[in-house]
């Protein structure tokens, strides 16, 4: 694999400094908490690379926030006391608080309920949008991917199968199929009233969906006696 | 640290007339013959011990290297033993290296001991190459069931063999995957001095023990929620049952160690 041309394969290639700037986030990763206190399991991964004092500090906080954790209210407390959804974001906040430049998160929404995915896809979001992270996300949640992804890549039996806009991705049924993915609702009645002839860009969120459907079908609707 | 080649269990599923005897009569086999291999003293005991076990192997169909390839772990042991014995054992001395020496009691000595270790080695691997770490426990939980009568849990001991061997893997594979996700903070388990790698392996035992708690619970919920409580009562799918061929295994197997123990006593 090459990261930032780096070629990790190689010998003697710089593993540390490739671990500090790609965050890798492991599916479950609160897994591999361990320390007593949300603050300490946060500062473990940047006091491993020397970072100390103020900056520590500094650093936490701002992880803790990024993910929508009160640092105040959670910094002293056990991390297996959280709800399951808060420890995912703990166990992201502590790869977080290394400041990579990519965040690499394996199925992260996995065994969340709807709210904590939500929050989690929304902090996700914001990674991307105000610090500028890159963030790879891999999922077998089409849904996941319409809420927050830009560019899709389909994996097949390890070989790149797809790699384009997300939009390109969704706009074509029988792909997705063919790659034994099952387009969501949303998605499946986009598909049904182009199959009806409207032509129905697929959408992203319910709301797309709605506004093409506004728009596109029911324009040719006589319009309501009752003017607006 | 932890790859895919870490075996456990070496059971090798063959259809023998080793792999089909009963547990409780190999283990039985493998507890006398180590008995008669620490009480024999003469060379021709442990040529027919050999010859025996050597005849059994064959009749297991396990290929040859198969049962040296258990012998690997142990050369080091074996040649640290031949060098003590050979070096440090104070008898007429044939050959000097430097400040060594080499004494011939000493090398006769040392080669009794390791021949005693390999055929060891042999026996216990005969029966666990033909045994399959489930049958092992039903052998061991059938042999110690006696003991019951005296509030003994011997079913209780099985089962939690039969669980550890089950989790070893799976435990195995965790570790793994905790190690990766640490390392991708920063820990460095490779370097270091002795007190920081000590220190090291925290981050890799906490999450690896509160893992292993919350598979126990989930586990013992899966097996009360399908109404296990114990062995009372309790059927089993394969019944363990003494067969002609076992009683023709153990008779021969009480023979040969009766026949080399007396070997060695007389020629001795």
């Amino acid at each position: 694999m090459v990261v930032d041309g780096v070629d990790t394969r190689v010998r003697g290639a710089a593993l540390r400094e490739i671990r500090q700037k790609v965050g890798l986030v492991f599916q479950y990763p609160e897994d591999q908490m361990f320390e007593e206190t949300v603050f300490r399991e946060i500062a473990f991964a940047p006091r491993n690379m020397g970072v100390e004092g103020e900056e520590l500090e500094a650093r936490v906080r701002w992880a803790m926030e990024a993910v929508g954790l009160n640092y105040e209210a959670l910094k002293d407390k056990s991390p297996f006391e959280l709800s399951g959804g808060q420890m995912r974001r703990v166990a992201i906040a502590s790869i977080l608080s290394m400041k990579p430049e990519v965040l690499v998160l394996d199925e992260p929404t996995a065994g969340l309920d709807p709210q904590g995915r939500t929050t989690l896809l929304e902090r996700l979001q914001d990674l991307r949008k105000q610090w500028g992270l890159t963030v790879v996300l891999v999922s077998h949640n089409v849904e996941d991917v319409a809420r927050i992804a830009e560019r899709v890549v389909v994996l097949e039996g390890g070989e790149v199968v797809f790699d384009g806009p997300v939009r390109e991705f969704f706009a074509c049924e029988h792909r997705m199929r063919q790659y034994g993915i099952i387009p969501s609702p949303l998605l499946r009645a986009a598909f049904l009233l182009q199959a009806r002839g409207f032509e129905v860009n697929p959408p992203l969120t319910p709301l797309e969906l709605y506004r093409e459907i506004e728009e596109k079908v029911l324009v040719r609707r006589k319009p309501c006696s009752a003017k607006v | 640290m932890f790859g895919k080649s870490v075996v456990i269990g070496q059971y090798i599923p063959l259809d023998s007339a080793m792999h089909r005897l009963d547990p409780r009569s190999k283990i039985f086999f493998v507890a006398l013959g180590i008995v008669t291999l620490f009480l024999v003293q003469s060379w021709l005991s442990f040529a027919l011990l050999g010859g025996f076990f050597a005849l059994l192997a064959l009749f297991a169909r396990l290929p040859f290297q198969y049962v040296f390839k258990s012998l690997r772990p142990l050369w080091v042991l074996l040649v640290l033993t031949l060098c003590l014995h050979v070096f440090f054992t104070p008898d007429e001395v044939l050959v000097f290296f430097g400040f060594l020496r080499v004494s011939l009691g000493g090398l006769f000595k040392g080669l009794f001991i390791v021949a005693r270790l390999v055929l060891l080695v042999v026996a216990t691997t005969l029966l666990t190459l033909t045994t399959s770490p489930i049958e092992l426990t039903d052998g061991i939980e059938g042999l110690l069931s006696p003991l019951k009568r005296w509030g003994f849990p011997a079913h209780e001991l099985a089962m939690m063999m039969t669980i550890a061997l089950r989790f070893i893997p799976t435990l195995l594979e965790e570790a793994d995957r905790i190690m990766k996700a640490q390392m991708a903070r920063g820990v460095d388990f490779e370097s270091g001095g002795f007190m920081k790698r000590i220190r090291g392996l925290v981050p890799l035992l906490v999450p690896l023990f509160v893992s292993a708690f919350r598979r126990a619970e989930d586990l013992a919920v899966a097996m009360e929620s399908r109404c296990y409580r114990g062995g009372i009562g309790r059927t089993r799918l394969r019944v363990l049952r003494f067969e002609r061929r076992d009683y023709v295994f153990l008779s021969l197997s009480f023979l040969v160690f009766a026949l080399s123990l007396s070997l060695s006593w007389l020629t001795w």
